[in-house]
């Protein structure tokens, strides 16, 4: 299936291209679960598109669609997608794979400096829907 | 499209500092998740360990203040 028009294939496929490090992602799901499906033919499209620099494996996890991004060269990123990231969600997780991927970005520099005072581990959940 | 901006930063702020875990939950496709959490709306940010949350879009500064008081708040 195709998700994108031509013009924002060649674009993606660009911004993939452009990515310092591989990204592998990986997704997680019960294959009676038809958001596993979904999310494993969009993650296929996506990855089909540069499968030199994005790559992905499936696991089977009864607990509901889990999609999660790794590279070597940036081990300390923690970013998961629960749930289809698809609609204005596909933004997030070429987002996500941008920075998983080692692509610069900014940032507001009073955040930078508060986020720099933080000792401890903090999980933020942010819960969305795809429109 | 607020959700899309709250995300956008907090991955931001996840690539800033790793300390900070961001997990992007699809609260329609984890309703039992968002109802034990209580949501009514989206977006909605809630930060572990001291359960502190918000709705709607802020901005950066803001979100980086909370992620602090998530950090020292007791847990409830």
């Amino acid at each position: 299936m195709s998700y994108l028009s031509n013009q924002d294939e060649d674009a993606i496929a660009q911004r993939l291209s452009a990515l310092p490090y591989g990204v592998a992602i990986t997704i997680e799901g019960s294959p009676d679960d038809h958001y596993f499906a979904e999310t494993l033919d969009l993650i296929s499209y996506l990855t089909a598109l540069n499968p030199e620099k994005v790559s992905y494996t499936a696991r089977v996890n009864a607990s509901g669609v889990k999609v999660a991004m790794h590279s070597d060269e940036t081990p300390d990123l923690d970013i998961a997608f629960w749930g289809v990231p698809s609609g204005l969600e596909f933004t997030s997780l070429m987002d996500a794979i941008s920075l998983y991927g080692g692509m610069p970005y900014e940032i507001d520099s009073m955040m930078l400096e508060l986020l720099g005072q933080l000792a401890t581990s903090v999980t933020a959940s942010i819960f969305v829907t795809p429109t | 499209m607020f959700c899309a901006q709250m995300v956008h930063l907090a991955l931001q702020a996840a690539a800033a500092q790793p300390l900070l875990a961001v997990k992007v939950i699809q609260v329609d496709q984890f309703t039992d998740v968002g109802m034990a959490h209580g949501v009514l709306g989206v977006p909605t940010t809630i930060m572990e360990p001291g359960l502190v949350r918000f709705s709607g879009f802020i901005p950066g500064p803001y979100f980086a203040t909370h992620v602090l008081s998530a950090a020292i708040t007791p847990p409830r």
